[in-house]
């Protein structure tokens, strides 16, 4: 991401309607907001690098090993809830039939875990067909419960991808 | 280095182009494509850059271009189709950048499955298409074209494999005209296409390819499929014949057996479909 590239997207945004863009690329993470001060104060551009959001350590795999019932998880935000079904959570499914791929490229960090945070809009995944790169976007805000398909799987249409637990 | 006002002079499009951000050099043409489509920019907007720093090919690969020498630029769509439909965008483009090609150079350019554009076996132009699905609608897609124009130098693991405009023709092609070239063409079968729908192109892609009958290895994430190609399915995917029986495919990396270019992309075990594109 280069000053050139910021400095137009800066511009776009204070000739647009629309308030607030947020980019992530390659770990970094840019915010450009509109801020509203009071009414008499001019529009005002903000910019912002957030360090990446995954940068704590985070499991990148399930746990192969079944966690035993009585044993309470250490960590329970990061381990796939076992009976992760019924009303209670979000289906993201499949539109098209596909690819299903967890990263924009092999060696790039995973859109998402499971035990993160999404906002309605974020990008969960790519589903390829016809080498058409799909990013399916969540439609709620809340956090990963499980993901059902493993990496470089073929998907079908309507498949569940993603369980979610609305915030 | 291009200008907006240069790129327009002459343009004779409706909507195509009607917005262009120009950039000396970017990461990406398709990353900014997709920022300024994520806030709402329109259909036909065109974001173009004489370098890219981080051009791109699919899942990772990098596309590489010398500046100066080239095209390189995205377009924002919004087609109101379902997404299943939208499998058909990326043999459609094929089509509508092969002609507006031939209509500047009065050369022939093949298509090859899915979206690849050869003359005379050597891959001339790269296209990468990244749409954005939210809720079963498709929100909007990017088309990212990379043309290779008048480059005559590759780097020797893609000799065999590339090739431009001007080794084909022996002269230097004007870029800006070429760019309106394409954007009109692009624009004039775009408009016809949402009209008619998208499956008019199968069976114009299918003059332009010279895989039919032909047997072809097809890698799907390490898994290998051989078959004979016996032509595309309604919705896109190639239809192979393998073993007696008929298998629809609708991705993978396609090596055509018997073309050289191809061959030595096999041997050392790269795929075909991406020349220009190495693996970083």
């Amino acid at each position: 991401m280069d000053i050139e590239y910021v400095t137009k997207l800066i511009e776009l945004v204070s000739e647009s309607k629309v308030d607030e863009i947020e980019i992530e690329e390659d770990g970094k993470k840019i915010r450009i907001a509109k801020t509203h001060q009071s009414a008499a104060a001019p529009t005002q551009t903000v910019y912002q690098v957030a360090p990446p959001q995954n940068s704590l350590p985070q499991p990148s795999v399930m746990p192969v090993a079944p966690v035993s019932q009585t044993q309470a998880p250490a960590v329970p935000a990061a381990q796939p809830a076992p009976a992760a079904t019924g009303p209670k959570f979000h289906e993201v499914k499949s539109p098209i039939v596909g690819t299903f791929y967890r990263s924009p490229a092999p060696e790039a960090p995973a859109f998402v875990q499971v035990g993160g945070t999404v906002q309605k809009g974020s990008v969960l995944c790519i589903v390829e067909a016809m080498k058409l790169m799909n990013e399916i976007e969540s439609d709620v805000a809340g956090k990963i419960v499980e993901i059902k398909v493993e990496n470089g799987q073929p998907v079908e249409y309507d498949q569940v991808l993603f369980l979610i637990e609305p915030a | 280095m291009f200008t907006e006002r240069v790129l327009r002079k002459g343009l004779k499009t409706k909507t195509f182009g009607n917005k262009i951000f120009t950039f000396q050099s970017i990461d990406s043409t398709n990353n900014c494509a997709k920022a300024v489509a994520n806030i709402g920019a329109a259909e036909g907007v065109v974001v173009i850059a004489e370098e890219q720093t981080a051009g791109k090919g699919r899942l990772g690969r990098s596309w590489q271009a010398n500046p100066e020498e080239n095209l390189t630029f995205s377009i924002v769509l919004r087609p109101k189709i379902s997404p299943e439909a939208v499998n058909l965008l990326p043999l459609y483009v094929a089509v509508a950048v092969a002609q507006a090609i031939e209509r500047a150079t009065a050369l022939k350019v093949e298509c090859k499955w899915p979206n690849d554009l050869l003359i005379g076996k050597r891959k001339v132009a790269g296209i990468l298409i990244e749409g954005s699905i939210q809720q079963g609608i498709l929100e909007y897609v990017v088309v990212g074209l990379g043309i290779n124009v008048n480059q005559t130098k590759f780097p020797s693991d893609l000799m065999q494999k590339a090739t431009s405009l001007k080794l084909e023709t022996g002269q230097e092609i004007d870029r800006v005209q070429l760019f309106r070239h394409i954007l009109s063409s692009f624009e004039s079968s775009y408009t016809n296409s949402l009209r008619n729908g998208f499956e008019s192109t199968i069976p114009t892609w299918l003059t332009r390819s010279t895989m039919l009958n032909k047997p072809i290895v097809v890698s799907q994430q390490g898994n290998i499929i051989n078959g004979v190609v016996k032509g595309l399915s309604k919705d896109g995917g190639i239809v192979l014949q393998t073993n007696g029986s008929e298998k629809t495919l609708f991705a993978g990396d396609v090596t055509i057996v018997g073309d050289a270019a191809d061959q030595i992309a096999a041997l050392k075990n790269e795929p075909v479909a991406a020349f220009a594109v190495t693996n970083p």
